[in-house]
């Protein structure tokens, strides 16, 4: 079947050209992927376990689950399939195009560049650094970085295909370029913030405007990070694992457009039921109904090609990942759709329902997709044959057994707590009332999920035994020999080209028409969001934070808050029994960023202001079981000792008035005095309530402002 | 779908080659019918309006319950709590469902037998807004929002607090370990 490669340029044979490919840079971003794989699954496990054993942070700032979480989350996604889908691109692209990379330097270039923002982002989270927007958290110096290095991974491969001795375009790269442009527009419009200090920044979108740009960014970084360039992934490596010719060349076609077109809409599904205008969010319902067979095109063409070789899925390791990762795919974009439906979202929204969504991609369809591929190409890249065939057969098991161990607890955690948030005894109030008693109801599955992560653990570990001894084995190919003519400068049209097929020998041509389809839903429905006052009424009591309030909303962001509590009260009487009157969307106008949060494992903050009084907030800081017995809530006691940083403040407030915020003229100058002034009021009410060593200048004061003015700016009844 | 002939077209890629194929036709239909369901969708809620809104649901969801409950309601909200004039609350199963509400809400800021942190010690004889039942219940439903008291009576019936007002009564005198010192002013019963 390889002889058949070039058939339309048999008549060409004599300039066959012989070239090498770069192995190098595939085994690089191989190994970065095993690596950081391993790390992100150790971090996951971590949190796990964490999320039940709040202790487990040993005191300490740096490890408390608000900073790990993001570095598990970001560690998924970004440095395991992140350096996976580049080791696959780098593999794949050279031998689709018939020619090496365009330049070993930009690759290594890129490689260490992408290496480089890993360990930046591991350290800055650690020492709560971050912007506070779901897997967009980088601060900006980070995300400049971020920018050039994709720029890079760019120039080299559009250079590497415009010197392709293969006139058209194979499918897998059509998934190429897109996931490069769109990751390209997403990165820039969701990270413009402005810097007002070296590592600090706050977005330049606020509140529903802030929402909806993050979401359609953390929606797409889900499509076109997660999906896309994995599908392109799967279009090389499953027919070459399973030698069969690929399904459907049509079904190729229309599921990689429509899927371009439609997902990009989708984004506002991460928002029903919130203070986003219902327009907004029905688009997000219906473009995600809508998503389900381009989806579903890229699962049947991957399933339909091992029609036939049945016989050797049973017997091969690498094929049985691979058919359980597009399984895997299919089942979560089934369910990602029925998700945004509003009447099912009322009740998954904000549960491990969608945790257990999340890792059905990621551990199924990612996870096992990346160790399929790896598998299959460190024999090829060391020239032997995998050292344990056995062992590959083990780890296929165990990686199942722990992905189930892992979300049938998580979905069962979600409906059970889902449910209990909106149960009413007959008599028309809440059932569960205290918010605590639906945690304690499914700790044991937090167990069985920490189990089935460290299960999911174990399995890569025989993955990583496995590929060393295969490599120890062989000998690496770091250049590999390859022959192929150019094509000619003319083209000889084939008969009745369609258009598709122009396109395809157009990579131009292609990359221009992707970024337009691209650009269309994310334009509709956000450009409307930021020009038009309507989508945002205002609400005249709605003032700016004091700078002590927002010293302690930076704080609440730098903990990791928001990835345990929400601050948007939805209209259900469910939530507004128990958190008071629903969110509107003229209270966040001063939200920069929005803190709307994604995921209740603590209860909804927006109207914690005036809950209780100061000491309980003190004292719940300290360690929330002398308050809460049983809760799971980490303890934050250094931020009883740690004194303000009042320098920031003037820089803080001007930034935020840049940002349109309406502090009176020249305000940042007065402003730390303004500060000093009302930590001293709250201190002095700490004393009264008898906190005993109450330090005026303790970030604890800040925090307590904060929490205490949440959502008091409208009068709720 | 065995019904195609799979047909190689004439093209590979790095020795893959692609089937002629065409669209398994439950798939197009799949996709015609979420494009128009879609459509549909967007019509009933926006073009034509006809749907309810997020906020309109919600309007539905509150008025339904304020009908299924007119009676409870309207009693809830007879009772004058700044006047109250109560009976102290004696059945076992009541005080039993008191004690679950305690335990529930209630130990947070006085603790597991009342003895007292962030709230006031509940098992001595001084109070700071009078004891009896008539003054705890009142205090329990009205709360003290400034002092960091939570007013109950918004997610509590008048039976839960008449009971839980009962409950602490039987409290008096229980002398756990580590109390509060005394807050407020000695209060005894008049008989
Ligand atoms: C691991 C998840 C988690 C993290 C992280 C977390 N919380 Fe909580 N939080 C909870 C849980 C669970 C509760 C409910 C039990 C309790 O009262 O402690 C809670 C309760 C609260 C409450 C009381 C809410 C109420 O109305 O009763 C406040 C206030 C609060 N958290 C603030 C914070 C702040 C501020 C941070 C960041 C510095 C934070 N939390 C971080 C889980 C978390
Ligand atoms: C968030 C903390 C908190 C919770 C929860 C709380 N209380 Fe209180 N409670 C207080 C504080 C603080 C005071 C003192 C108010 C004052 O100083 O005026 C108080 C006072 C009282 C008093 C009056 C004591 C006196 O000396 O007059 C009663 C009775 C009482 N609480 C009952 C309850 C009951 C019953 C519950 C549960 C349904 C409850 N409290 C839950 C904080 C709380």
């Amino acid at each position: 079947m390889a002889e058949h490669s070039t058939a339309s340029s048999n008549e060409y044979q004599a300039n066959l050209e012989t070239f090498y490919y770069d192995n190098g840079i595939v085994k690089l971003f191989a190994m970065a992927t095993v690596v950081w794989g391993i790390a992100a699954f150790l971090y996951g496990v971590y949190v796990a376990f964490a999320i039940f054993m709040p202790q487990l942070n040993f005191g300490s700032e740096f490890l408390t689950f608000g900073r790990i979480r993001p570095i598990h989350t970001n560690a998924a996604i970004f440095a395991f399939v992140g350096n996976g889908i580049f080791m696959g691109v780098y593999y794949s692209l050279q031998r689709l195009c018939k020619t090496r990379m365009f330049s070993d330097m930009l690759g290594k270039l890129h490689f260490w560049g992408w290496q480089l923002i890993i360990a930046s982002a591991a350290i800055t989270f650690h020492a709560g650094i971050t912007t506070g927007k779901e897997y967009a958290e980088l601060e900006w110096p980070i995300d400049i970085l971020i920018a050039i290095v994709w720029i890079i991974f760019g120039l080299n491969m559009f250079m590497t295909i415009l010197k392709r001795r293969e006139r058209h375009l194979y499918v897998a790269i059509w998934f190429y370029i897109a996931s490069w442009v769109t990751i390209t527009v997403l990165h820039v419009v969701n990270s413009m913030e402005l810097p007002y200090t070296w590592l600090h920044s706050y977005s330049v979108y606020a509140g529903v405007q802030d929402a909806l740009v993050q979401w359609w960014y953390g929606h797409n970084a889900v499509a076109f990070f997660l999906t896309t360039p994995y599908l392109g992934l799967m279009y090389y490596f499953l027919p070459k694992a399973a030698n069969r010719p690929v399904y459907s060349y049509k079904l190729s076609i229309i599921h990689f457009w429509s899927l371009l077109f439609i997902y990009i809409w989708a984004g506002p599904h991460h928002l029903l039921y919130t203070s986003l205008p219902d327009w907004a969010q029905s688009l997000g319902t219906v473009f995600s109904i809508m998503l389900i067979a381009p989806s579903w095109g890229g699962m049947l063409n991957g399933l339909l090609t091992l029609r036939g070789a049945w016989d050797k899925v049973r017997e091969d390791p690498i094929l049985k990942f691979m058919v359980v990762a597009v399984t895997a795919y299919g089942m979560a974009t089934l369910e990602g759709p029925m998700l945004a439906v509003k009447s099912i979202n009322a009740l998954s929204h904000y549960t491990d329902w969608t945790i257990a969504h999340v890792h059905v991609g990621v551990l199924g369809w990612n996870g096992f997709l990346t160790f399929g591929v790896l598998y299959w190409l460190i024999p090829k890249l060391w020239n032997t044959k995998l050292y344990s065939k056995k062992l590959a057969n083990a780890h296929f098991w165990i990686g199942t057994l722990g992905i189930l161990t892992y979300v049938i607890p998580m979905y069962i955690a979600g409906v059970t707590q889902g449910l209990m948030w909106k149960q009413f005894t007959p008599e028309g109030v809440l059932q569960y009332p205290n918010f605590l008693e639906t945690v304690t109801q499914i700790l044991p599955m937090y167990m069985i999920r920490a189990t089935g992560g460290t299960i999911y653990l174990v399995g890569a570990c025989l993955m990583v035994y496995n590929l060393v001894k295969t490599a120890k084995q062989g000998s690496f190919v770091k250049n590999e020999k390859d022959q192929a003519t150019p094509f000619p400068f003319q083209y000889i049209k084939e008969t009745g080209e369609r258009q598709h097929r122009w396109l395809e020998r157009k990579p131009m041509a292609m990359l221009f028409v992707a970024t337009i389809v691209i650009a269309i839903g994310g334009a509709v429905e956000i450009i409307p969001m930021i020009l038009i006052k309507s989508n945002v009424p205002t609400i005249a009591s709605v003032k700016p934070y004091t700078p002590l309030e927002l010293y302690g909303r930076d704080m609440y962001i730098r903990e990791g808050c928001y990835t345990c509590h929400s601050q948007m009260v939805r209209p259900f009487r469910s939530e507004t029994e128990r958190y008071r009157e629903y969110s509107k969307v003229g209270e966040f106008v001063y939200d920069h960023p929005f803190q709307w949060g994604s995921k209740r494992t603590g209860p909804d903050l927006h109207r914690e202001g005036g809950k209780y009084n100061n000491s309980w907030h003190y004292w719940h800081m300290n360690n929330p079981r002398d308050i809460s017995p049983g809760s799971i809530m980490p303890a934050f006691p250094w931020l009883l000792t740690k004194e303000m940083d009042i320098q920031s403040v003037s820089a803080k407030i001007a930034a935020m008035m840049t940002l349109g915020v309406p502090y009176p003229v020249g305000y940042d100058k007065v402003a730390p005095q303004d500060l000093k002034t009302q930590a001293k009021l709250i201190a002095t009410q700490l004393v009264a309530e008898g906190v005993t060593d109450v330090k005026e200048s303790a970030e604890i004061i800040a925090l307590i402002a904060y929490l205490q003015r949440l959502g008091t700016d409208i009068k709720a009844k | 779908m065995a019904q195609y002939e799979d047909k190689l077209l004439d093209h590979a890629y790095d020795g893959i080659e692609e089937y002629n194929n065409p669209l398994p036709p439950w798939w197009v239909y799949l996709f015609v019918i979420t494009i128009i369901w879609g459509g549909l969708y967007m019509f009933y809620f926006h073009i034509a309006d006809v749907g309810p809104g997020s906020t309109d649901e919600y309007t539905t969801e509150v008025r339904d319950y304020q009908t299924k409950f007119a009676s409870t309601i309207a009693a809830e909200a007879g009772v004058n709590w700044n006047t109250p004039n109560f009976e102290i609350v004696s059945d076992k199963a009541q005080l039993a469902m008191a004690k679950d509400l305690f335990a529930k809400n209630c130990v947070a800021c006085h603790l597991a037998q009342g003895q007292g942190a962030i709230g006031p010690n509940l098992t001595d004889k001084y109070w700071i807004h009078g004891g009896g039942i008539n003054n705890i219940a009142k205090t329990i439903a009205l709360g003290v929002p400034e002092k960091g008291m939570i007013t109950w009576k918004n997610s509590l019936k008048k039976t839960e607090i008449l009971a839980l007002a009962s409950y602490i009564i039987s409290l008096q005198g229980t002398s756990p370990p580590n109390p509060k010192p005394p807050q407020g002013d000695l209060f005894e019963e008049k008989k």
